[in-house]
């Protein structure tokens, strides 16, 4: 492949293999061919004898101070330079590599990702010597045309550079074996989509099983390095302040810390000028001190999990309930008389509470899936239960769940069936308690005469 | 001749690149002596400004500040951990209608597009504590964008909706992913299938392959019955808080106050329960309880 690029003459171009336009975006790349497979024949030493390195010098273009009107503007330096490049595109590498694990995988596979996450990502001699070999013989195309535009060139056969250029070719390299494993993984996607016949309820097991062959592919091949996609993560939710958000140091509004400035670039191969790392964890606004994501000084709160499985606290689960026995349970969906029409306000199981210290009862009501309390209401001697469609009951209730109201509003229960109906009205008359509530009178109203 | 200076500006994050920064600046304004001098896909544009268009730049990039904190709400902060989620998807999707379930419990059949965003606040009770996500609902709908990609900044995790009963929605997924992963680089997101209750069903979960290509978490959901509903939320907080153990835990229900009612709320109030029996509850499939 190689040989017959370099055969073609340097003057010509090679075509566009398709038009990219607004309706043909980079990122749609199912048609996308897969990469040839071979080996790059290496060079005989004669012809390598015969290669120059050549080094050039730009100099720079310096203006006059004076016609500088920006010359009162001072320049702030970034605080810290990032790591050398060879090593942030490892990161990006194995972070677009990682496939999303699904929630229940096993700890052994955490286990060994993290293991093979420790070393630095080494490539073989080999691959890397014939990337060079390549690199080169297109390096010398290119200074054959361009002869005529180079300032000084100046002719180094040492050790030492070929050292420099090997560093710089291994991203090179990497970017290759990295299409590869692309491929291999387009491979396997395939396949599970012709192996699938379900239709659709399993397609987490599908993503599980997907992940498994994957890992087992790694495994199986001689690449060691895996640095992990998600780096650290919150130790506790605990862990943050109150004055932590949502919205802390967004440049323009009221929650931000930080004051915008201009900022030089840092050229060690750092992408942001505000020292930020390419590879954040998900927990990225997050710090405990409320400094600005723009700034490269706060001290995170986020710290790298190593080996451990759980890096966060539990905090002991209170339900309220601790001390109440359950007398009725059903699962219903709960509707709310508002604004002229019944609006639903989730489904999930329906309780009857009895407090075992002062025996009285309440309604309790969470949302299935998030838990969320959707009704808490006492019950109360005067309260009527009315049936409504056969499968549902209507009622008066004080619901302490709803935030925004505090008096009396009109609740509807839809159950399975009929029977359900019956067993809760049943239960609720002989919990609800004798005594009539005691009716206020409003004040405003007239006094009764003596007469 | 002008002299020609390079500054590193703050772009606001909502455009990525200075190129389409360049485009956005002169379509709206008529600056024509802008000129990106790289791109740099990263949350700031390299621009080489002339003297002239400097102070014009600047009024720029402070009107955009002040569009942007209005679309902000004024939420007060809270003690426990807070995350903004952002969730796109093309108009009618049902980006509203999941987040009004989650919030109220109801779900709306009523069709209103969003314009330029809303952002409620959600809260989940976990084994590890409190925490909430504050909901960006963004606009589906390209005429009601408003700052389009300005509200996914500082975005910490994201939600992308489409709907499995029209094609379209789908194919534009990429296109929102594209958007997103601009402003936000490494955030984990969450692809949602939507309305997986109705029986004509176009996109069927085989056709769906792009979450695997661009390691997305995939659910089919359905706002209508409750399928799946919470899911999107417990991967994004298990994601965010590092803990793949992470559950949702029943909210803890205080005891509640004792009921004392007053004449003329009660007559009001028998009033209002005449009005609700002769309406009819809404009838729902028999699949609620299953």
């Amino acid at each position: 492949m190689g040989d017959a690029e370099n055969a073609l003459p340097p003057s010509k171009k090679r075509a566009a293999g398709r038009e990219l336009t607004r309706d043909t975006p980079i990122d749609d790349e199912e048609d996308a061919p897969e990469l040839e497979t071979g080996t790059f024949k290496r060079a005989s030493q004669e012809v390598m004898g015969t290669r120059r390195i050549v080094k050039v010098r730009r100099q720079p273009t310096n203006s006059a101070p004076s016609a500088n009107p920006f010359a009162g503007i001072r320049l702030v330096a970034p605080t810290e330079s990032s790591a050398n490049p060879a090593e942030t595109t490892t990161e990006v590498k194995s972070a677009g590599e990682n496939t999303v694990a699904d929630e229940s995988k096993s700890n052994d596979t955490a286990k060994d990702s993290e293991k093979a996450g420790d070393g630095e990502a080494k490539q073989p001699e080999s691959k890397t010597n014939e990337a060079e070999d390549k690199l080169t013989e297109s390096k010398d195309a290119a200074e054959e045309s361009n002869a005529d535009k180079e300032h000084t060139a100046e002719k180094e056969s040492t050790d030492d550079e070929s050292k420099v250029d090997k560093e710089q070719n291994k991203d090179v390299t990497e970017s290759g074996n990295e299409d590869k494993k692309d491929a291999t993984h387009n491979e396997s996607a395939s396949k599970l989509d012709k192996e699938k016949t379900g239709d659709g309820k399993d397609s987490e097991n599908d993503d599980k099983n997907e992940n498994t062959n994957n890992v087992d592919k790694k495994d199986s091949k001689a690449e060691s390095a895996e640095p992990s996609a998600e780096g650290g993560h919150l130790k506790s939710f605990q862990l943050l302040s109150s004055s932590q958000n949502a919205f802390t140091g967004l440049a323009g509004t009221g929650f931000s810390n930080s004051s915008f400035s201009f900022g030089s670039i840092s050229n060690e191969g750092s992408g942001s000028i505000f020292g930020l790392k390419s590879d954040k964890p998900y927990g990225l606004g997050l710090s405990n001190n409320g400094s600005s994501l723009l700034g490269a000084s706060g001290a995170s709160a986020v710290s790298k999990n190593e080996g451990s499985g759980l890096a966060m606290q539990e905090v002991v689960v209170e339900t309220g309930e601790e001390n109440e026995e359950v007398v009725f349970n059903a699962d219903s969906v709960l509707f709310e008389f508002a604004d002229g029409s019944w609006k639903e306000r989730g489904k999930g199981e329906l309780k009857v509470n009895v407090s075992s210290e002062t025996k009285k009862a309440r309604l309790l009501m969470r949302s299935k899936g998030n838990f969320r309390l959707i009704l808490n209401a006492r019950l109360y001697p005067d309260m009527k239960l009315t049936n409504m469609d056969k499968k549902g009951v209507t009622f008066a209730c004080i619901n302490s769940a709803s935030e925004g109201k505090g008096g009396l509003s009109t609740f509807a229960l839809k159950f399975k069936d009929g029977s359900i109906v019956e067993e809760f009205k049943a239960t609720v008359m002989e919990h609800k308690g004798e005594t009539s509530t005691v009716l206020k009178t409003p004040e405003n109203s007239p006094k009764a005469s003596d007469d | 001749m002008t002299e020609v200076w390079q500054f590193w500006i703050w772009a606001g994050g909502a455009t990525q690149q200075s190129g389409s920064c360049k485009e956005r600046l002169t379509r709206s304004f008529k600056i024509r002596n802008l000129k990106p001098s790289q791109y740099k896909p990263s949350l700031r544009c390299v621009l080489s400004l002339s003297s002239a268009s400097l102070s014009i730049l600047f009024n720029l990039t402070q009107h955009r500040y002040t569009l942007h904190s209005m679309a902000l709400p004024n939420q007060q902060t809270v003690d426990y951990p807070s995350f903004k989620l952002v969730i796109v998807g093309d108009g009618g999707t049902g980006k509203t209608t999941f987040v009004k379930r989650h919030l109220t419990g109801e779900f709306e059949k009523k069709y209103e597009p969003t314009i330029g965003v809303e952002v409620h606040p959600l809260d989940f009770f976990t084994n590890c504590g409190k925490i909430r996500f504050y909901c960006w609902d963004t606009a589906g709908q390209e005429k009601f964008g408003g700052l389009r990609d300005g509200y996914y900044i500082h975005g910490q995790c994201a939600i992308i909706m489409f709907d499995v009963t029209a094609r379209l929605t789908y194919k534009n997924v990429p296109t929102w992913h594209r958007d997103l992963c601009r402003v936000c680089e490494n955030i984990p997101i969450v692809l949602c299938g939507n309305k997986v209750d109705v029986k004509n069903r176009q996109v069927k979960a085989k056709q769906v392959t792009f979450h695997r290509k661009k390691n997305l978490q995939y659910y089919e959901i359905s706002a209508k019955s409750n399928y799946n509903f919470e899911k999107p939320f417990l991967y994004l907080a298990r994601k965010l808080a590092g803990d793949p153990n992470l559950h949702f835990v029943e909210s803890p229900a205080l005891a509640p106050p004792e009921v004392q009612i007053d004449l003329a709320a009660q007559q009001q109030h028998e009033a209002e329960l005449l009005a609700a029996a002769s309406q009819p509850l809404p009838d729902d499939d028999d699949e609620s309880f299953e």
